[in-house]
């Protein structure tokens, strides 16, 4: 059979975010899978150099809409640790629940989107709803809903109430009772069961050999979390368990993320029932003395690492971030391998082969070294004429 | 700061790299000559269970390049220093050892300027392909093209 290789992207309505993937198929299985990613590169690392330390919290914070908070969190602590400075106990706890908050409404959002690529919109409903109710605390303790400017170096800047606590409470016996009710339905509903499991299976040995991260990694069964091998801020302090699962699949990667949500409301709710009383920050100079420091955090999609060097004044000399998705794009393309095309919205959760919603596709011929160019409706023709052949075949 | 863990690899690493210290926990630097780079990370793969390669940074110092290897090995993050010389940025691909280095890799090559030997794939990563002859935009001597001329 003839191998067609498919632009999907950058531009594309199913995509979620610019970037391209160069599948080869064959028949309905892909053989071959490039990825292209660079579309929105903004040259935040060139701007780090010229700003402050304090204008860099609010810049590194913009980094990621979903993760904003680790990303100011590892910067502060980066930063920090140059300067020798320990943020008070209750600044650091605090700052380990907005990053457990965050953990949350990510792990959400990732259900709300797997739910809506299987074609199970329902789940994108309830998850997304319950998301709000993550959006409204930190609306209610930040003021933000998104970038929170929560973080600075030295501690955080804001404190919370006896009131805050109350509600935070409440919300996570919610959050608790709907998560069980995920995980029931993650585990039983036919929907899911038949479009994840055994789908994108990356192997312990790919795992460790492609370097991938969080969930993935753990998903492949690699027990390794930076909270609790390497841990910052308060999580040497917090009860929970590192969940693995055996299964390597799409299902493992949702029952991975469903536990943790457990595992965050356990330590949510331990945190604010033991949270140290005192001051929330300490004071630091502007100016920041030569040095270097790498600051390691779990980002809700995995290991997120910023290394910071300084060299006196008060603008950073270098600060390379690594996020963890450029980590796993490489076994997304690796795992696509010998998938079904069906696959890969799944497989590289939020890309959707939607042809039909293409306004036109590149049909290259590798054996023939032909290419030609389709319209929609040539496409609809030549599809309509494929399947009329294939129901005599 | 030392202690039995960075003697024990400083006594492994005899000849191969030197200032090995820990800085604080779980935070180790060595400075490695690029002509080691590959024997170093070897060793540290075969033998301390290091087979993630975090990140590589590169930083512009004026006279040399850094080249920054973080490798997690155990329960350490390793920082493997290469210094390269401004006139020959070149460095050997960790890609056969470690093969999730591809990226980063692709990475420091079209930002920095480093010429990565026996990569397998020096495309583009970030900057568009049309980037062409444009320079290298991390560097501190780069000058964006768009603002030549203008006062």
């Amino acid at each position: 059979m003839a191998r067609v290789t498919i632009p999907i992207g950058p531009q594309h309505p199913a995509l979620k975010e610019p970037e391209r993937f160069m599948v080869t198929v064959e028949g309905e299985t892909i053989v071959d899978a490039d990825v292209r990613i660079g579309h929105i590169h903004r040259g935040l690392e060139k701007l780090f150099e010229q700003r402050t330390y304090l204008q860099n919290i609010h810049i590194t914070e913009r980094i990621c809409g979903i993760c904003s908070f680790t990303h100011s969190t590892n910067f502060c602590q980066a930063t920090e640790y140059i300067l020798g400075v320990e943020p008070p106990r209750r600044g650091l706890y605090l700052r380990t629940l907005m990053n457990e908050f965050e953990r949350i409404h990510s792990h959400l959002l990732w259900l709300g989107v797997a739910g809506h690529e299987m074609g199970f919109d329902t789940l994108l409903m309830w998850s997304w709803d319950d998301r709000e109710r993550i959006l409204d605390l930190f609306e209610d303790i930040t003021g933000n809903r998104v970038t929170h400017a929560f973080n600075t170096i030295g501690g955080v800047r804001r404190d919370i109430t006896d009131a805050q606590i109350q509600r935070i409470l409440h919300t996570m016996d919610i959050m608790e009772e709907r998560t069980k009710a995920y995980i029931q339905v993650g585990l039983n509903e036919q929907t899911i069961l038949k479009r994840t499991q055994g789908v994108g299976i990356l192997t312990t040995a790919d795992a460790k050999r492609l370097c991938a991260v969080g969930p993935r990694l753990r998903a492949s069964n690699v027990k390794y979390d930076v909270r609790k091998n390497d841990p910052y801020a308060a999580y040497g302090e917090l009860p929970f368990e590192v969940i693995t699962s055996d299964t390597l699949d799409v299902h493992g990667q949702l029952v991975v993320r469903a536990l943790e949500l457990l595992e965050c409301v356990k330590m949510c709710r331990y945190m604010v029932q033991n949270l140290p009383a005192g001051e929330i920050r300490v004071k630091v100079p502007r100016k920041v003395p030569p040095g270097e420091a790498i600051s390691r955090t779990e980002a809700p999609r995995g290991e997120d690492i910023h290394y910071l060097r300084s060299n006196g004044t008060d603008k950073p000399e270098r600060l390379k971030v690594r996020a963890p998705t450029l980590a796993n794009i490489l076994n997304v393309a690796h795992t696509l391998k010998g998938a079904n095309i069906a696959d890969i919205p799944l497989i590289v959760a939020g890309i959707d082969p939607c042809m039909g919603c293409m306004d036109r596709v590149l049909i290259l011929d590798r054996d023939k070294e032909s290419c030609k160019v389709m319209s929609a409706e040539q496409l609809r023709e030549y599809s309509i004429e494929w399947y009329r052949k294939e129901a005599y075949r | 700061m030392t202690d039995e863990f960075v003697t024990g690899i400083a006594a492994r690493l005899q000849g191969l790299a030197q200032n090995i210290v820990r800085v604080k926990p779980q935070r180790v630097f060595a400075e490695v000559p690029r002509e080691k780079l590959l024997d170093v990370v070897k060793i540290l793969k075969d033998e301390y269970d290091g087979y993630h390669v975090t990140v590589i940074t590169a930083i512009d110092s004026g006279e040399k390049f850094e080249i920054l290897y973080h490798i997690v090995a155990g329960a350490e993050l390793f920082t493997l220093k290469v210094f390269l010389p401004r006139k020959d940025p070149t460095v050997d691909t960790l890609t056969g050892i470690l093969p999730g280095a591809i990226l980063y890799e692709r990475e420091i090559h079209e930002i920095m300027g480093i010429r990565v030997k026996n990569h397998p794939d020096m495309r583009n990563l970030l900057l568009p392909d049309s980037w062409g002859e444009k320079g290298h935009p991390l560097r501190k001597d780069w000058v964006d093209p768009r603002t030549k001329g203008v006062k």
